[in-house]
Parts: C-alpha cells; structure tokens; sequence
C-alpha cells in the first residue's frame, strides 16, 4: 500500500506530501520562535536593568552566523547536485553542512561554558561584581562549609537527601541516641520513613476501633522495622556523628546559618550543628558596575569608595591598590556625574528627573574603568603573577580576590539563565536553537550516510528529501540570522 | 521548478551570489551596531532592518519562495499575520498597563 | 439499502493495493505500534475514554469535598485513594488543588482533544475524503505515542513525592514557579512533571496537526473539490490550523516555565518575590503578565479545538438523520473559517483583571464580542437544518438535539463574561465554572457521544442498543443540568471557584437564603427550612453522581455490543452519503475496493427524482449484472 502524491506532486495542488508537511512544521516553528521573540520584547520593554548590549562577545556570534550562512548555501549547492543525479558531489556538499553544524555547535558550547564559569554578585548596597571562583575548592568558595557533629532529621519525611552534601560519607559514621551505630545511608532514612508510617496507621486503625487489624500490624511493624526501637519515635530524630561531618551546602539549599548551626531549607528539613566553617563567596574579581549603587545613593553625598564591597578587598597591596585605582578614577567621574544632573535640572525646570536618563552615560564611563581595570592588571601583571605563584591572594588571569560574607550578598549566579532575564532569554532561545541545529545535523547526516540507497531506487525522491531537509535547515539559519543581532549587537 | 540542467546551473550562480551578499551583510549589521544613530529605537530599528533583508533573501532564495504554489503562500500569510499580531499584544502589554509593574 | 461497496474483484487490484491482502500483519504491528489511521484513531479514542473517565472520577471526590466538607469519602470513591493521598480518608486543601488541576489538565489535554481531534478526526478524515491512509502513517504513530508518553507522566506524577500538579490548568506563574521548591529534586515533583508532559503531549498535537492538514490538502479523492468536502473535514482542518499555530506559544511558556523552575531564570518572576515568609532568591524583574499572555494565545484557540469536532460530528449527524442537506453548508464553512482566524485575538478576555490596560481591554472585548457571530452562524445553520426533516430519532440524533441547546446555553452565558465591566465581578467564580463545563460538557461531550453512536457500526459491523442508548441519554441529559445549572446561581451570588470547603468558612457569601422550604425538601439539607445557596452544592453533587451512574449502561452497552450488537444488514446503515459508508466494515486497512470519485456534495438528501432518499457523493463501481449509477443533477 503506498499513499500516493510522496514524490510525484499532486496535479491540483502542485505540491507533493512532504512538502506541504515541511512548511507546515515551518509554520508552526515560526510561531514558536515567534512566541520567543515576542517574549524577549515584553521582557526587553519591561527591563528596569540597563540592558546588556555588547555583553556576549561579538566575535563567537559573528564566526557563527558565517558558519550558518555559509552551510545554508552547502545545502542548496547539494540539493542542486542530487537534482543533475550527481551523487558524489552531493556527498561532497552535504559533508560540509555536516561539518559546518559542528563547528556552529562546538562554537556554542565554548560560549556556554564561559558565561556557566564566570560569576556575578550583587551586593545589599547595590555593588555588582563579577568574575572567576578560584579554580582549587571551587566549590567551597561558593557555598557554605559546616562541619558538624550532631544532625537532626525529621524523621516523618525521612529526609536522607542532605546526605548528597556531606563530603566525607566514607569516613563518617552515625550514632543514634540508643547508642547504636547505624549507616549514613538513603535506605536507612527511608526505612525509617516507612516504619513510623505503618505504626502511625496502626495508632489510627486502633483509635478506630479496629484493634485486631491495628495488633497485625503493629507486630508486622515490631519485626520489620527494628529502627523504630533506635529513635525516639516520630519528630527529630538527633543523630551524632563519629567524627565531624564536613557538608558543603549551595547557599539556596540553606534557611539560615550561625556558627554553631545550619538549617537546610524546608522540604530537606534537616538542621547541623557543630562549627561554621566559611560562608563567604570568594571572587577573582574581573568587572565592578557601580550603577545600581548609584541608582540607590539618592543624595549622592557618599562616595564610592564607601561600597562595602571595598572592605572586603584583600588586605595585601593589590587589593589596596585595586581600590586606589578605582577611587581615583571614580571620584571625577561623579563629580562629572553630578554636574550633568545639576545641568539637565536647569534646562528641565520642574520636570522630575528619571535617573534612566543617565543610564546610558554611566554605562559608557564604567565600560572605561572596566578597560582601566584591566590594564592596570596588564601594567603591574608582574606583582600580580607573583601572588599568584606564591599563593597569597591573586587569582585568574592575575584579578584580586574579594571574599564577600554571604550576609553582604543579596543575589548570587553565574552568568547563565539565573543571572537576569535577559540571560535567561538567551540561554532559552540560543538553547533552543541549538537543539534544531544538533536534530538538522542528524536528519542531514542521515540522508549522507544511508541515502545512496534511495538514490540508486528513485534520485527524484532523494532530492525531495534533501529539498525538505534543506527548507529546514535554511528556517535555522533564518532564526540565527535574527538571533545573532538581538542578543550580540543591540 | 525548472528542472532543465541549464536552469539549475543558473540557480547554483544565484545561490553563490546570495550566499555572498549574506556574508557582506553580516559584516554591515556588526558594524552599523557600533555607530550610533541617535535614539535606541533608531538603532534597533536599523539592525533589525537589515537582519530582515537578509531572512528576507534566505527565505525567498534558498527556500523557493520567489517560485512556490499558492497553497503554501496561503499557510504562511496567515502564520505571518498571528505573528505579527502577537508580538503586537506583547508590546501593548508592555506599553499599556494600568499600574506598572515594576 | 444500497450495497454499494460489496467487493469487487476488478477494482480490488487496483496497482496501490498490490501487496496487501496477502499477509497479516504480526499482532504489535496491528494493535500497538500500528500505522494505520484507524488503529491509531481507535487507540487514541480508548486512551481518551480512559482520561475522560479518570477525570470524572476526580471530579467526583471534589464534588464530594465542597458538598460534604471534612466527611469521609464514601467507599467507592475512597476504593481507588491509596493511603498516601488520603490517611484518614477525607479531601484536604492540597488534595483537592491537586485533583482540581489534574481535572481540568486531564479532562482538557488527555480527554477531549484526544477524543474529538484525534480519535475520530484520524478514524474519519481519511475516510470521508476518500484517502488510503494519513499523509505520513508514521508520522501519526509517534503522535499517538508522544501523547501517551504524555499521558503517562501526568498520572506518574500523582505517585511522585510531591503528588501532582496543584495550581491550576492554567499553571499561573509565580504560584506554578515556585510551587513544589521545597522538595529535594526538582525535578522530580509534579509541578515540573506537568510541564514536562506538556511539552510531549503538544509535540504530539503539532505532528498530528501536520499530518491532518497534509492529508486534507493532498490526498482528496478523485473531484473532491473544496466545496463538496463534508463540513467534518473543513472543521478538522480549521482544527489542525488552530493546534499548529496555537500550541507553539504555550511550549514556549512551558519552557521558560521549566527554565524558571529548573534553572532559576525568573521570566515569570517579578523582583522582590516572598515566599513563605522568605525573599524568593531569583533576580527577578521578569512578570506574571507574559505568562498569562503566552498561555492564553493557546487557551482561547484551545476551546475551539475541543469545540469544533464536536459541532463537525453534530453537522454530520444531523443531515443523515433528517434526511435532508446541511441547511447553509457555504456559510458554515465560511463561518467555521472566520470562528478560527478570530480565535487567535480573543485571547486576553481571560485577563481582563490582570490589569491590561484599557486600550487593550477594549479591544479584545470587541474581539470577542466578534466571535460570537460566526459561533452563532453555526448554532443557527445546524438549528435550521433541522426544520422541515423528517427526523429519525436514532441514537446519535439525540445527542446530536441535545447538543443545540446544552451549547446555545453555554455560549449564551459566555456573552456576559466577554464585557469588562461584568467580569470583574464574575470573574473566578462558579459563574465561569458553569459557563464552560456548559460548553465543554453537555455540549462537547454530547456532540462526541452522537459520534460515538453514529460511527460505532462501520467499526464493528454491529449497531449499539437502542434502549440502552436512551437509558444513557436522557439521565445523562438531566444530570447535566442538574448539576450545571445551579453553578449560575452560585456564581452571580459570588461563590468562589477555588474553595474546597464548599464556601463554608465565607458565610456571608454562602449563607445567603435561596428560598424557605418545608417538608421532604427540608430534610434533604442541612440547615432544615432555610435553603442557603451553599445547599446547592448538595444538589449538584447529587447530580455528579447521577451522572456516573447514567455511564453505566453506556459502557455496558458499548463492550456488550462488541459481541451481542445486533449487525448491520448494509455497509451503510444509516443510508449516509458520505465516503466514509463507502468502504466495507470494518474497513480493511486501506480502506477501499474501489478508487473513490465524487461528483456532487456530501449532503445529497431526499434530492427530487432519485430513487432513494439519499444520493452518495461517489460514483458507484461498475459492477456486473448492474449499470454505473447515472450522477444526479440538481
């Protein structure tokens, strides 16, 4: 049974099926991307955070987009090649999307892995900071490190999942208050879980009336569930541990935090005690953007220099000098700033002033200290090197530490989605995309690796299956072809 | 679509010179970013503009669209129209409220 | 009646059906991972009927909760609640936001679509146009498929820690964002699952649309020219137009949902979000609003998607039991055409209190003021035809009947909710509640029963019993309103859609006295003589479970007469006109024995001078012993 009209096109309509179906699917695709790209607009109207222009680099983007525009030609090159019934050059083509897809891909990821990599804190005051964690203890250098001697778990939701943050599970083993030494294990916790459950169904089967149904189970809970005789029934159960357990607990995943205790968030429901280790967030620190500070520094009678970020800059000479460096640049630059508002009140004379006027002003200004910054690490790169090599403070590519207390940080990410919507809505639609590159390079792929066959059987066909799977792949160059200047260039 | 070896070789020449205008535009839309034209709209306008040349030359060269049957013309008036009507709504959303929202 | 599609040894080996005949297929290739549109229609159609039965279910343990707040369920309802949902046995808060967006997701996504669009629009569509299968058989396999990996994950996650989804179908950010954050795995909770399955079940939908479209435009019979295909087909198209265009939109959502949830972007998250007491630590500065917009591009165009199979199966049903035309074919076509583009812009009328602003307010009230136009086109061309028929009241004709004014009712009441004005004070109360169930239950749910009855002989070569089908219709009709019907009242008296309690613990709402009642009727309710419109509730769980107990003897019927039906003496019993009754019964995969042409409209009833009183759209095969039938001329 063959359904009529899969290479031959229909008299009527001139079209044959897959054809009508591939532009269908592109019809519905548009509305996808379209359904992102409005997206963006709301979120990019909606922005009250000077939008990132120029923030990803140019040049990831721009190699890309050549890499796409120049595949899409491939596609068309091979598809003409099927159509003179010229298999190898076709083969010859379609390796080169192939290839093409890749570099596209490999490109990506490259990127991807360096916005997931770099860091961005915001301080309570509104100092923003970004940069690298240390590459050794990376991990610790952004989450809370407890060591602690006592857990406590609620043992109703039998919570073993605070498990996944003790270091050293190997080592460490716990002791129930009955003395007994039992295993950090999850099958533990959940046994646990299920016993006090089955008894508590016992206690409602006996509250109602049903005592010898209630006795069954009771006896079947006393033999199976030994643990229960190990805790002191349901709530807490407080456990000791042999030796200090060292947890190391993503800030999101903590209530609250003293020195002697840690409480993990609600559904985990379980608390430490024992000793605070560290809960700071260590930064090699590339880029300060003092603009919500000064959003926020309505009088601007207090200084830069005053941002709490500026006591938490190593003690050691680079880290002075960093913070000469910045004040000395920054000084004028407010002055300057403060005049320019003064001007604009006068020209504007009963006209509240938005402080979004001067958006753009400051970011070109800071976008200089940046560079400032960064040369003033090129110049005295040697001093920095050295620390580095001594192990003393300095860090990736030779940028100072910070160590910022937990307390003083009011939001925390790397440059991925979490960052702001506009990462996110990159990440979402790059992401996206990149997904319909990787499905194009298999369908493409396919049609290279097992398409002789069709071919030698009926070439037309072939080539309307290179014809659909080109409409295709030319629909992702389009979307990149919008892609690459919203999010790179404006 | 003319099948004829001679018609295809004329498209392969089309398709070269397509792809190197593509090319040669992609270099304008980066360097058009960096003058500033004045007002963000003026700006955004600009690269969006050229970028729509560009989809515009991909999806009318590459994909046929200077030659396709009226059926597929009718699918994608209609896809284009929801579109545009969306991200529309999605602007009045933004420039439209009753409070603000931030 | 006429033997039109007995089979016919010279046009049996038409070169298509070269190669089939002669082997049967291996049982998965049939009956699981089979290609054939009317296998996969039938698997979609029992999938659906389990969902729809499922969501009943839920339904009446809610229904219970606002009734009998803090009882017991009763034991059939408690026979299916394992101790972890229930430990004592009685509907708590979170239980019953769970069922309820499990309802509306289940009895949406999972059951009525399915059934309408997919079940019969794969079984049908092909048929009435004359093709040998779908456009891409498969193609429709991995929808079908997609779908059910769908329909698995949203039961799975009932069973998850967290239990399922609790906030809604709508799924509102930020209560959907930050909803279930507190369990260890994200992921693993049934808010995130939600999401999830809803990307595979609208994946499923835009290839099933594909397919559709495909199949519509190419693969027409032989002079099946626009204008002659049955209005069935011109409703699934519109269909597959609306689920093509209209899902993409809340995939995105559903993914930047995700994003929010699993990677914690906050594009639903506005900055400066607490949450149980605590700063909800995301970056914020995205907004609730882009949610709603997303998800309600979907959500109008989505009602038509439930709505439209319904009328095409009606507008079916109706001609062949009249035996008379579709009275106004052209403008039903047209008007169905208008009923689609329109319901892309009406979408924003659901949000109305989100603070829009007026110019956007106003538009989308005109908008939808619009709407009802075509919608009434439709109701009124499907009224008309009825007028002068000489109607048989079979089985599907009942239903068909009942669906005018069980939806005349539900569009009539939307009328009000489309003005700005009114539905700030409707809004969110029992008033929207009864509104829809209006549309969606009596009207959809019966349009699907009338097709259920009408095509149920060409699948099995048996008829359903006939006095089985009325004891199923006419509680099933009086149920319905029983339990629809006083949601009104409740409504307009402010009765807030999301109470568990039944309104209990808002008394000056509920306690308004309804009417003083003495006797028998007294005894009934709680509070003796005064009837409050909380008592309502009584009432209307009365009627949920009198409509489960009038699905009885459909399901008897409906398994039974898989054996003891009584079988049809004609492969066209209902002396139909379309192509559909042209095949054998049950048709064999490929559908026909002859190559299909038309040459006339599908709804050639009682046409003057013919010798019967009903002409079918296709030219009959030339068969010995007996002429090619002369096409009629009107």
């Amino acid at each position: 049974m063959d359904i009529p009209y899969t290479v031959t096109a229909r008299p009527d309509t001139g079209l044959w099926n897959a054809k009508v179906g591939i532009w269908l699917f592109l019809a519905s695709e548009v509305m996808l991307f379209g359904g992102l790209f409005s997206s963006y607009i709301f979120l990019r109207l909606g922005a009250d955070y000077p939008w990132p222009m120029h923030e990803l680099q140019v040049g990831f983007g721009f190699v890309n987009t050549l890499v796409l525009i120049a595949s899409s030609v491939f596609v068309v090159y091979a598809w003409v090649a099927l159509k003179m019934r010229n298999w190898r050059r076709f083969q010859f083509w379609m390796f080169l999307v192939i290839v093409s897809a890749g570099l596209f891909l490999v490109n990506k990821s490259f990127e991807y892995y360096n916005k997931l990599t770099h860091y961005h804190a915001e301080l309570q005051d509104g100092t923003i900071i970004a940069g690298h964690l240390p590459k050794e203890n990376s991990k610790e250098a952004k989450s809370i490190v407890f060591e602690a001697s006592h857990v406590s778990v609620d043992s109703a939701s039998g919570s073993h999942y605070f498990l996944k943050y003790l270091e050293n599970k190997d080592d460490v083993r716990f002791v129930t208050e009955g003395g007994i030494e039992v295993d950090p294990s999850r099958k533990w916790f959940e046994n646990l879980k299920r016993g006090l459950k089955l008894s508590a169904k016992a206690d409602r089967l006996a509250a109602e009336g049903d005592i010898a149904a209630a006795d069954r189970l009771s006896a079947a809970v006393e033999k199976d569930y030994k643990i229960l005789g190990e805790v002191n029934g349901a709530g807490q159960v407080r456990l000791t541990l042999s030796k200090p357990g060292k947890f190391v607990v993503p800030r999101h995943k903590t209530l609250s935090w003293e020195e002697t205790k840690m409480d993990f968030t609600r559904g985990l429901a379980t608390s430490l005690e024992g000793m605070l280790v560290s809960a700071s967030l260590k930064l090699a620190v590339d880029e300060l953007d003092m603009r919500e500070y000064l959003r926020r520094d309505e009088p601007r009678e207090k200084v830069i220099s005053e941002s709490t970020l500026f006591g938490h800059f190593d003690e050691n000479a680079e880290g002075q000098q960093l913070l000469k460096d910045f004040t000395d640049y920054h000084t004028p630059l407010v002055a300057e700033y403060e005049a320019a508002v003064a001007e604009w009140r006068l020209e504007n004379p009963g006209e509240e002033f938005e402080e979004d006027t001067f958006m753009e002003w400051e970011r070109i200004k800071l976008d200089k200290l940046h560079k400032i910054l960064e040369e003033g690490h090129a110049a005295s790169g040697d001093g920095y090197e050295q620390t580095a090599a001594a192990g003393a403070g300095a860090g990736h590519h030779g940028h100072p530490y910070v160590t910022v207390p937990f307390e003083d940080v009011r939001f925390f990410s790397n440059y991925g989605p979490r960052k702001n919507p506009y990462n996110a809505i990159y990440f979402t639609m790059t992401g996206l995309h990149g997904l319909h590159v990787l499905g194009g390079m298999f369908v493409l792929g396919y049609f290279l690796v097992f398409g002789r066959k069709l071919f030698l059987q009926n070439p037309e066909h072939m080539a309307n299956r290179v014809e659909v799977g080109g409409l295709f792949w030319h629909f992702v160059d389009l979307v990149w072809i919008f892609l690459f200047p919203i999010f790179y260039l404006m | 679509m003319a099948d004829t070896p001679e018609e295809l070789q004329k498209h392969l020449k089309a398709y070269t010179i397509v792809g190197a205008a593509l090319l040669v535009f992609t270099v304008i839309t980066v360097a058009v970013t960096y003058v500033d034209f004045g007002h963000t709209f003026a700006n955004v306008g600009i690269g969006l503009g050229i970028a729509t040349f560009k989809a515009g030359l991909v999806a009318y060269i590459f994909m046929h669209l200077n030659h396709e049957r009226a059926m597929i013309y009718r699918i994608l008036v209609f896809t284009f129209f929801f579109v545009a009507g969306m991200f529309l709504l999605f602007m009045l959303a933004q420039a439209d409220p009753i409070t603000r929202f931030r | 009646m006429a033997t039109a599609t007995t089979a016919n040894p010279h046009l049996a080996d038409h070169s298509h059906d070269s190669d089939h005949g002669h082997h049967e297929d291996p049982f998965w290739r049939k009956y699981v991972f089979s290609t054939d549109h009317k296998m996969i229609g039938l698997q979609y159609g029992f999938t659906a009927l389990f969902f729809l039965a499922f969501g009943f279910y839920l339904m009446l343990c809610m229904r219970w909760s606002i009734a009998y707040p803090g009882v017991q369920l009763p034991w059939y309802l408690r026979l299916f609640l394992v101790d972890r949902f229930v430990s004592d046995g009685v509907m708590n808060g979170s239980l019953y936001n769970m069922f309820g967006a499990m309802h509306g997701t289940i009895m949406v996504f999972l059951g009525i679509v399915p059934l309408g669009f997919a079940a019969f629009g794969n079984y049908v569509t092909p048929l009435q146009i004359g093709a040998i299968d779908m456009a891409f058989p498969r193609l429709n396999m991995a929808s079908f498929w997609c779908f059910f990996i769908g329909g698995l994950m949203m039961l799975g996650s009932f069973f998850m820690p967290s239990g399922a989804a609790q906030v809604g179908w709508t799924n509102y950010s930020p209560l959907a964002t930050t909803a279930q954050l507190d369990y260890p795995n994200v992921f693993w909770t049934g808010q995130t699952m939600w999401l999830s399955a809803m990307v595979f079940i609208i994946t499923s939908s835009l290839l099933g649309a594909v397919n559709f479209i495909a199949t519509i435009i190419n693969l027409r019979a032989k002079g099946l020219t626009w204008m002659r295909l049955p209005f069935f087909v011109w409703a699934m198209m519109v269909t597959g137009f609306l689920l093509l265009l209209a899902f993409p939109p809340l995939e995105v959502a559903a993914i930047m949902q995700l994003m929010d949830r699993l990677a914690f972007s906050s594009f639903f998250v506005p900055e400066g979000l607490v949450v149980n007491g605590a700063r909800f630590d995301v970056s914020g500065g995205g907004s609730p609003l882009l949610y709603q917009h997303l998800f309600w591009f979907l959500g109008h165009p989505e009602v038509y998607v439930l709505l439209l199979p319904a009328i095409a199966i009606v507008a079916e049903v109706i001609p062949a039991n009249t035996r008379k035309p579709l009275w106004g074919y052209r403008s039903m076509v047209y008007g169905v055409l208008v009923l689609g583009f329109l319901s892309f812009i009406v979408g924003a009328h659901h949000m109305y209190m989100t603070g829009m602003g007026a110019w956007v307010s106003a538009f989308f009230q005109t908008t939808t003021v619009l709407i009802s136009v075509p919608s009434v086109i439709l109701l009124t061309c499907l009224l008309i035809s009825l007028w002068g028929g000489s109607i048989r009241f079979t089985p599907p004709m009942l239903w068909a009947t009942a669906f005018l004014p069980m939806f005349g009712i539900g569009g009539l009441t939307g009328l009000p909710l489309a003005f700005n004005l009114i539905d700030l004070h409707l809004h969110d109360t029992y008033y929207v509640i009864g509104h829809f169930h209006y549309v969606v239950a009596p009207g959809v749910i019966f349009g699907l029963f009338a097709g259920l009855y009408h095509w149920y002989p060409n699948w099995t070569g048996r008829m359903l019993n006939g006095f089985l089908a009325h004891l199923h219709f006419w509680p099933s009709l009086i149920a319905m309103n029983v339990l629809f019907a006083p949601m009104m009242v409740q409504g307009v008296a402010g009765f807030h859609r999301r109470w568990y309690d039944g309104g209990q613990s808002f008394p000056l709402t509920t306690d308004k006295v309804l009417f003083e009642a003495n006797g028998f009727i007294s005894n009934l309710f709680a509070n003796g003589e005064l009837i409050t419109i909380r008592d309502l509730n009584i009432l209307m769980t009365f009627g949920a479970m009198m409509l489960a107990v009038a699905q009885l003897p459909f399901i008897i019927n409906f398994f039974g007469s898989l054996v003891f039906g009584k079988k049809i003496t004609s492969d066209n019993p209902w002396g139909a006109t379309t192509l559909e009754w042209a095949t054998p019964t049950p048709p064999p995969h490929g559908n026909f024995t002859f190559e299909p042409v038309a040459d006339k409209g599908p709804y050639e009833y009682s046409v003057p001078g013919a010798d019967r009183d009903f002409t079918p759209q296709w030219i009959e095969p030339a068969e010995e012993g007996r002429p090619v039938e002369e096409p009629v001329k009107v």
